[in-house]
């Protein structure tokens, strides 16, 4: 017997353990209880550095949100689960918070690959799944309708806006360096859908495995002739592709067109990117604050404590995550408002169905402190938002910022359509 | 840029990434031949060497000390895992694999806590680029090649000139017999699984000027490891090292021609298809 | 005898998993389904590891295959579930039949790296054939696809109550395969071929037909984990055929006990449910799993089960 007793005590042991509440959990008389949400957050593996950065904002978004009354009067509690940049661990933790938390609602992830693995659990959970991502997935249409992106930007909708200025200013013949997966081939493929629009030719398409550690012996596959290279490299090795570029192409190049999640969390001052002056990059929110500056911006830097220069108040050489952590931040108070214009109570499907209604009703997030980045437009049908997109100039390892698109240059063609699925 | 200037960058470019990943090969190769273990924390001691010249140079400016520094600190935390971890549970092969595989998380996310999960960079001492009428190519890097040629050799005299070296071989090729002889085969354990993890370590100093510092980069290594040894023989020096080198000569040269994908699989295919035809690797029966 | 004893404790064991269900809360209740569904793969993994002695760091690519086929399968809107499933598990099955050939000539260090080696190129190949596959970001199976008719029933795959079951299915069918062999007697044969390969072939035993058919189950199985997981998670993804997913069945079935029928059971169970605690308290969860692997490295080498050195279930 002794195997089963010990099978048994260790099971029951670990899923008790496992099933443990924080105390502060129960309602104290008279209150209004809590309203829980959930995060999925890359603590750890390959997303960890802007795991880190969407954590902090999102933790000084819901500071700001209690500190002036919570959502309808109620405080806000986030619950926080790593989830490893792992999709297997994305989908667990989606249900981990949906039924052993029982949040209200949901932040994901950024990762497409987890966000795919994490919004069917959602749909099924019928748990509201906000992705934090540049993703596809949610406009689409690969998840279902519990699932929303309100608070950034997509791929499609970044390269509408800036492909035009591109094809302009820099030149109609392109080549495109990208990661073989999902983000790189959204690139890929979005751009050439642009260049065909505006009679601009992408002359050879370079897509570089994942993890991949050093990248000279492909850009011998760089043409000669190209006006433009395009480049989306993201990933750890990211500093070396960069300084391996600059090496390669030497004093005689095209002119660069990057993004800036090339740069996220690095400094523009790192040794070997000093061919970079004169490049441009596509930024989602100037990571400094003279590229954007608004009183909204200023605020929501002291609030997270980013100073000018897009880093860390304590640390100035730890560089934020700039053109993507405010998607959590304005998740947060979208979530707010759309609770406190349905009348959201608690989480049953009936408060639920009002909640998403609402939401899908709404059209425009106004610029403020809920959302510094800028206004945004929201599509109900697609549950995507759209706003302005920033192009920027490297001077003097300094990041300034020439264009800004407006947000009606940022639509794309899309049928997707989740208000038709039932709920 | 034309094919011909094309394939001589494939060339050098996979000559250097080769040279470079023998010095981790042989240490990998090091550690089987003398502790009959495979080794998967192998690929931290070289993340290690890289994080910790990084750490150097913030604080001292000056990356040249975390040549000597570095490969030092991993050993002397490889002897301390070989003490406390491997002697306990005999080399025996699950519980080490087990064990190195832990390791391998442990040293990983302890870095990811103290460092950060940012990718770091320290600038190059040789920032000269060598022209020539195709491309320019890193001095930086050629140096490395160098180096890692250096180093090679003077592990190859130390085994072949030196007391302790002959000691060393002595346990490789028989423990038992060696104990025999009155050799401390326990000193010698310790001993070369520190040399193995110091050369990792050297690797990834000289390589964070070229590419960077960051927690997950061990992987990467151990992988190019294990094929290195695979072609070239575990416990083979000689082979693990020319393997290393073929290896990333013909990545180098098939990453020109077809997509970076497929010259992954490609290289993959190689080492399946050498090990189909050579098992014991390129060099048989040569037992160094 | 103790044949007996063993079936009726493993009989137990099954009912009181069966059970279960009936009084796990809704989050335990999906993660044991997510447990038994790797416990199969740890299972299969177990097949060659404790009868056999051979460490294979490359069985993600037959847990990859059950996915993806069966995945693809169902996403393209082929055939039935119930068909995807065969169809993954044989194509599994014949990924086994076209891989052993060259695997099965090494062994020691050389079958590890090896193995491993293959298993990237699988990776890769999903990677290059993206269009297909998804590759990296991976791709949903969708929900009206995942019913399953049963005469004038439809029965819904996407229920908690068919997962828990389905995983269970597979899982009995995993861990009786192991029992089987080990009650045959076939596990002594195995166990000569672990000890010393060339003995027993001097022997007279047909060495390579007894290492192929281990190696043909347990590539099988895990076909099954993997298609049983495209199902239950209803998300495939290049992930799932990373390296990692080659160590990590290596790891529940050491840590359970290798070589035992119910060891890769406890071992996934346990390392699964301790990252999901530390998950919640420390900022890298993989750290306690290391520190849990020295652990127990040093101080039952044996698994967890294997420690319970008892006479009921023996190698």
């Amino acid at each position: 017997m002794g195997t089963i007793g010990a099978f048994i005590f260790g099971g029951a042991a670990g899923y008790l353990a496992g099933n443990m509440r924080p105390i502060s959990e129960t309602q104290k008389v008279g209150e209004k209880s809590p309203i829980k949400i959930g995060f999925q957050v890359h603590r750890t593996g390959i997303g960890a550095d802007y795991g880190y950065w969407y954590e902090r904002t999102a933790k000084a978004a819901v500071s700001l949100i209690n500190e002036r009354g919570g959502i309808d009067g109620r405080p806000v509690q986030l619950i926080i689960e790593d989830d490893g940049t792992d999709p297997q661990r994305g989908g667990q933790v989606v249900q981990k918070l949906a039924t052993e938390h029982n949040v209200d609602f949901i932040i994901g992830a950024l990762f497409s690959n987890v966000v795919l693995a994490s919004g069917p659990v959602a749909g099924e959970l019928k748990k509201p799944y906000f992705a934090v991502s540049e993703g596809t997935h949610v406009p689409l249409g690969m998840l279902n309708r519990w699932c929303f992106q309100p608070g950034i930007t997509d791929v499609p909708g970044q390269i509408s806006a800036v492909s035009k200025w591109i094809f302009e200013n820099l030149g109609r013949r392109l080549a495109i360096i990208y990661p073989d997966y999902a983000f790189g081939y959204d690139h890929r493929d979005w751009l050439s859908k642009a260049a065909e629009k505006e009679e601009a030719v992408i002359v050879e398409k370079i897509p570089i495995p994942p993890a991949e550690t050093s990248f000279t012996k492909y850009f011998s596959k760089i043409p000669q002739n190209v006006d433009v290279i395009y480049h989306v490299m993201v990933g750890p090795s990211i500093l070396t592709f960069m300084r391996e570029l600059g090496e390669y192409l030497g004093s005689r190049r095209p002119e660069l067109f990057g993004f800036i999640d090339s740069l996220e969390g690095i400094p523009l001052s790192s040794p070997g990117l000093e061919y970079l002056e004169g490049t441009y990059f596509w930024e989602g929110f100037p990571r400094y604050l003279e590229g954007y500056d608004t009183p909204y911006n200023r605020y929501y830097r002291e609030r997270v404590g980013v100073n000018e220069e897009g880093a860390a108040v304590e640390d100035p050489k730890k560089v934020s995550t700039f053109s993507h952590m405010f998607s959590t931040w304005e998740t947060l108070f979208v979530i707010k408002e759309a609770v406190e214009q349905s009348g959201y109570q608690r989480p049953t499907l009936e408060d639920y169905k009002l909640f998403i209604a609402t939401l899908e009703g709404m059209e425009w997030f106004n610029e403020g402190i809920n959302h510094p980045q800028g206004s945004k437009r929201f599509d109900g049908k697609t549950h995507q938002a759209f706003g302005q997109q920033f192009i920027s100039m490297v001077k003097n390892s300094r990041l300034v910022t020439i264009h800004r698109t407006r947000i009606e240059d940022s639509y794309y063609e899309n049928e997707n359509d989740y208000t038709k699925m039932s709920l | 840029m034309d094919p011909l200037s094309a394939f001589f960058l494939g060339v050098l470019d996979g000559l250097t990434e080769g040279l470079l990943f023998a010095l981790v090969a042989i240490g990998f190769t090091l550690s089987y031949g003398i502790l009959r273990i495979v080794n998967l924390t192998h690929g931290e001691f070289y993340m290690i060497g890289a994080v910790m010249t990084w750490v150097l140079y913030e604080a001292a400016k000056n990356p040249l000390y975390s040549l000597i520094i570095a490969p030092l600190f991993s050993a002397f935390l490889a002897v301390i895992i070989e003490r406390t971890v491997l002697s306990r549970i005999k080399y025996a092969p699950e519980p080490t694999i087990i064990a190195t595989a832990g390791l391998l998380y442990i040293i990983q996310q302890s870095t990811l806590m103290v460092i950060g999960p940012y990718s770091r960079s320290v600038p190059p001492p040789l920032s000269t680029v060598i022209s020539t009428p195709w491309f320019g190519y890193s001095s930086y890097k050629i140096a490395v090649a160098l180096a890692s040629i250096m180093i090679a050799a003077t592990l190859w005299i130390f085994l072949k000139r030196t007391n302790l070296g002959l000691r060393m071989r002595c346990v490789q090729q028989d423990a038992e017999l060696a104990k025999n002889f009155g050799i401390n085969v326990r000193k010698i354990y310790s001993l070369g699984f520190g040399l193995s993890a110091a050369l990792a370590a050297a690797a990834g100093v000289l390589i964070v000027p070229i590419r960077q510092a960051h927690y997950l980069m061990g992987f990467d290594a151990l992988l190019m490891s294990l094929l290195a040894v695979t072609i070239g023989g575990m416990g083979s020096l000689r082979g693990t090292f020319l393997a290393s080198v073929m290896i990333g000569l013909f990545g180098g040269i098939v990453a020109v021609f077809t997509s970076p994908t497929t010259s992954r699989i490609l290289s993959i295919m190689l080492v399946v298809v050498v090990v189909i035809f050579k098992p014991h690797g390129i060099l048989e029966c040569v037992k160094k | 005898m103790n044949a007996r004893r063993t079936i009726v404790s493993y009989l137990i064991i099954l009912l009181i998993l069966y059970l279960l269900q009936f009084v796990l809360s809704p989050y335990p209740h999906s993660l044991m389904t997510r447990i038994m569904v790797f416990a199969i793969y740890a299972s299969a993994y177990n097949l060659l590891l404790g009868f056999l002695g051979m460490i294979s760091l490359g069985h993600s690519m037959y847990f990859g295959a059950g996915l993806y086929v069966t995945g693809l399968l169902i996403i393209n809107k082929l055939v039935d579930p119930f068909s995807a499933i065969i169809i993954g598990v044989f194509s599994a099955t014949l990924l086994g039949v076209a891989t052993a050939p060259i695997l099965l000539r090494t062994r020691g260090p050389m079958f590890i790296i090896l193995t491993l080696m293959t298993s990237l190129a699988f990776y890769y190949a999903v990677i290059l054939f993206n269009n297909v596959t998804g590759g990296e970001q991976g791709l949903v199976l969708p929900l009206e696809r995942l019913t399953l008719p049963a005469g004038k029933f439809l029965i819904d795959l996407t229920s908690p109550v068919a997962r828990y079951n389905a995983a269970l299915l597979g899982l009995i069918i995993a861990m009786s395969t192991s029992l089987t062999i080990y009650l045959k007697k076939y596990s002594t044969l195995l166990l000569a071929i672990k000890e010393n390969e060339d003995r027993t072939e001097l022997l007279g035993y047909d060495v390579y037909r007894h290492k192929l058919t281990v190696f043909l189950l347990s590539s099988t199985l895990s076909g099954l984990s993997g298609s049983l997981y495209s199902i239950t998670a209803r998300y495939i993804g290049a992930s799932l055929v990373s390296v990692n997913y080659s160590i990590m069945p290596l790891l529940w079935a050491l840590l359970g006990g290798q070589g035992t029928v119910l060891g890769p059971l406890v071992g996934t169970a346990f390392l699964t449910v301790i990252i999901d605690i530390a998950s919640s308290y420390t900022s890298s969860y993989l750290i306690i799993v290391g520190i849990s692997l020295i652990a127990l490295v040093l101080t039952a080498p044996e698994g967890l089960l294997g420690r319970i050195k008892t006479r009921w279930l023996r190698v």
